[in-house]
């Protein structure tokens, strides 16, 4: 028995023993290495389980375990494995939570891995909430014709989110570029929301030959409905040459005047000091005649029968339908416009006309003719409309500021003056086709004036450039305005080197009623040599002229320079561009 | 003062014992005991752990600790008269592990998982009084009581979060317990012993096998080791 009792003593003596390793404190002396993982886990609320896998290659066939993990990820299993190919996975689904719509991403947290002799790698978890953006193309499809100027598209976001675009295929003949001229292609770009990208397309025609050409301009983003997109595009390039409807014209332009009941446009040019009278049913110079001395104004009669060609110290008067001279006018200053009063006298601007002498009053039956001027009947300004079927003129000063207008009474012949307002309306007036409304050079719509109207003049409309622009006091620079009575349209002319968006002249069509913008019509360029290179040319509309149907319109152009914000005619190449406006 | 009343009870029972056994028995001389058994350590446990996110983990580690193996020696020199004086040896030691508990580190953001595992062992030496006592026709059953006063020494092992501690202390503690031997051969008999075993620890010194520090506890967080055990093992009697 005694052996027994010291085997039950050694028993005893091992339990003591064994309960005295202090070894496992050895554990805690073991350093562990941190790494984060360069990545970001994003991710978003998930009922179900789902299964994530991160690939690390230098990590192979090796156990890990999650020690720590944000609140709102529930894991299936926290222990997982790392397979041959250093894919790891593990599955997890993800709590509701609530999130703001913001750019930059939400930090959630991290998951830490004890990876089996490795250490622990940190996994940074973020989640994006970017709203709901929306990818709206404008215009689509992109048609960029002949032009060679850049033409403008947007891309807007126009939902409650953050919207990303990458624009990854463009063709070849085609660049776009933001308004700064830096090439998008391939750059990511962050729209916040209801906001736009303004985008411009420059076409590259060179060595190309003569054709239609499509394709389509591909843009990737993170709208949740379509995250890739394709703009349309499409773009010509020309025949070497000008079309039909484009007429070349001899000389320098100095002058037009277009008579709406035949559809003839009279031109005068200063070259040869040439008038020509082309008939917009053929697409032909029907008539032409040559004047005696330097020509710098044409007018034409209320009545369309009668042409007056302003020159140095004369004025002819021609009939319209032969373009033949009536009568010759000697005159002792340079007459730039004239106005047939229908009560048996011209009126005459004055070249340069100032305080002294505006304009004068010529008795075509005694032949005198009366200066006009602020000293002597306070008539002020060389610019005369005459209102339709009133013996009434308006007058306005050309080169000062503000312009301002003066209503004089020709009852008699010689105008008396009734009122003047000190405003500016441009240093051209309109007139609606029954006069009742008046439109300055500016594109200020007004009532035509009488001696009641009140000072200053109420504005009754604007003509704006584009249906963002502002309402601005003091208008829009218009070159040219036209009033078609058929097709209840003002025609404009717009260009001003201040204007980035538009910095080509453009063609406006705005309704007469609301003077609101019906379509801008694009004008060919001008295949021309100039300085022993011949090309396409941009040109400049100076003159517009709605035909009498208002199917057409005609334009006097020359040429522009490739630089819209020096816009110096370089060449003289004036020409005319018949344009059909009839869809 | 509710562990207090138990060990009364069984000393008194054991007085009882030893009186009728006086009148007719022939005692051995000594009486040495070796036995093996389970405890229940009966200390009320924390409720409610702070920032312990799965608490059935938790709760059933601390269940596992409740239970304990056992292994106790004594050795009695008996007298006459049926009582016995000598030494108590006891080691208990109770385990248990928690893998996955999901803690909150109360950053507003994570949860940590760790691995849980605790092993506490107390030794227990103290000077035994006992009293012993023969029934039966053969007077070979003895009805058994001791009561032992001593010193108690803790050591827990614990590891939360991937570090891991070494807990001691020591402190006074007493065993009382009440059994029956079977005495088969002169020499040698089997028991069964049911006993309680009271013990605190409230001066700890906590390890990390770098540094160590003192702690006093209180009250409501001293490591109480006290338990209820039912052990059963082989005596052996040197006789007269």
């Amino acid at each position: 028995m005694r052996p027994l009792c010291s085997q039950l003593l050694v028993l005893l003596f091992f339990a003591f023993a064994l309960s005295c390793d202090d070894s496992f404190l050895e554990e805690n002396n073991k350093l562990i290495e941190g790494f984060d993982l360069e990545a970001i886990l994003y991710v978003k609320p998930s009922p179900e389980f789902t299964e994530v896998s991160i690939t690390l290659s230098e990590l192979k066939n090796k156990d890990f375990k999650v020690i720590q993990y944000p609140k709102i990820i529930h894991f299936e299993s926290l222990k997982g494995h790392i397979d041959e190919s250093g894919r790891m996975t593990f599955r997890i689904k993800v709590d509701p939570f609530e999130s703001d719509v913001t750019i930059e991403p939400s930090y959630l947290g991290d998951i830490i891995l004890d990876i089996e002799n490795f250490g622990y790698l940190s996994i940074g978890v973020a989640h994006h909430n970017f709203g709901n953006p929306i990818l709206k193309l404008n215009p689509q499809p992109l048609d960029l014709g002949v032009s060679r100027t850049p033409e403008l598209f947007t891309i807007q976001n126009d939902g409650n989110g953050y919207l990303f675009i990458t624009i990854t295929d463009v063709p070849s003949w085609v660049n776009i570029t933001t308004l700064n001229e830096e090439p998008v292609k391939n750059k990511t770009y962050t729209l916040h929301p209801y906001s736009q990208l303004e985008l411009m397309a420059v076409c590259n025609r060179e060595n190309m030959a003569p054709g239609v050409y499509e394709g389509e301009i591909v843009i990737e983003s993170n709208d949740l409905s379509q995250s890739r997109y394709s703009l349309q595009v499409q773009m010509s390039v020309r025949e070497k040459g000008n079309p039909d409807n484009i007429i070349p014209l001899q000389g320098n332009v100095v002058d037009c005047e277009f008579n709406k009941e035949t559809n003839i446009l009279y031109i005068a040019e200063s070259n040869e000091n040439k008038i020509y009278a082309f008939d917009l049913a053929t697409s032909t110079i029907v008539k032409e005649m040559t004047l005696t001395r330097n020509v710098y104004a044409l007018s034409l009669s209320e009545d369309n029968k009668t042409l007056f060609a302003g020159q140095s110290a004369k004025v002819s008067v021609i009939d319209a339908g032969s373009l033949t001279e009536l009568s010759a006018i000697e005159t002792d200053f340079i007459t730039t416009d004239v106005i047939d009063g229908e009560n048996g006298y011209y009126y005459f601007s004055k070249k340069e006309g100032d305080f002294s002498t505006y304009f004068y009053t010529y008795n075509t039956t005694t032949g005198e003719i009366t200066p006009s001027g602020t000293y002597i009947d306070q008539m002020e300004g060389s610019a005369i409309l005459k209102i339709k079927h009133k013996p009434l003129l308006l007058t306005t000063r050309p080169n000062s500021s503000p312009n301002g207008l003066t209503l004089g009474d020709i009852t008699n012949g010689i105008p008396t003056y009734l009122k003047y307002w000190h405003q500016s309306f441009g240093e051209r007036l309109w007139q609606y086709p029954d006069g009742s409304v008046i439109v300055g050079k500016q594109g200020i719509v007004f009532k035509t004036p009488s001696v009641n109207t009140s000072d200053p003049i109420s504005h009754i409309g604007s003509l704006k450039p584009k249906t963002s622009s502002p309402e601005d006091e003091f208008g829009y620079k218009y070159t040219w305005l036209e009033l078609s009575g058929t097709t209840k349209s003002i025609w404009g002319v717009y260009h001003t080197i201040h204007d980035e968006e538009m910095p080509y002249p453009r063609i406006i069509e705005w309704d007469i009623n609301t003077y609101q913008i019906r379509r801008y019509v694009d004008y060919e360029d001008y295949y021309t040599t100039v300085n022993g290179v011949t090309d396409f040319y941009i040109t400049m509309p100076h003159y517009l002229f709605a035909s009498t149907e208002g199917n057409r319109i005609v334009l006097v152009k020359n040429l522009l320079s490739d630089d819209p914000y020096h816009p110096a005619i370089v060449s003289t190449a004036w020409h005319l561009e018949i344009i059909d406006v009839s869809n | 003062m509710k562990q207090k009343l138990p060990i009364i009870a069984i000393l008194l029972a054991g007085s009882l014992f030893s009186l009728t056994a006086q009148a007719v028995l022939d005692l051995p001389r000594f009486r040495i005991s070796a036995s093996g058994g389970l405890g229940y350590l009966f200390a009320e446990g924390q409720e409610n752990i702070e920032g312990v996110v799965s608490r059935e983990k938790v709760d059933q580690l601390s269940n596992d600790l409740r239970w304990a193996t056992l292994l106790n020696g004594d050795i009695h020199y008996l007298l006459k008269e049926g009582y016995g004086v000598g030494v108590k040896y006891i080691f208990q030691n109770t385990s248990g592990e928690a893998p996955e508990v999901v803690l909150d580190p109360y950053d507003g953001m994570h949860y940590i998982v760790a691995d849980m595992w605790e092993k506490d062992y107390i030794h227990f030496t103290g000077f035994s009084f006992g009293t012993f006592s023969a029934v039966g026709y053969h007077q070979n059953v003895y009805l058994t009581s001791s009561l032992s006063a001593g010193y108690a020494w803790l050591r827990s092992e614990v590891s939360v979060l991937g570090q891991n501690r070494l807990i001691t202390g020591s402190n006074f503690a007493m065993n009382a317990d009440i059994g029956a031997d079977y005495r088969f051969h002169p020499q040698l008999g089997i028991g069964v012993n049911l006993g309680a075993f009271m013990g605190y620890f409230d001066q700890i010194n906590i390890t990390d096998g770098i540094s160590s520090l003192e702690q006093k506890l209180d009250k409501d967080s001293r490591y109480n080791a006290s338990s209820i055990h039912l052990s059963l093992g082989l005596r052996y009697y040197i006789n007269r």
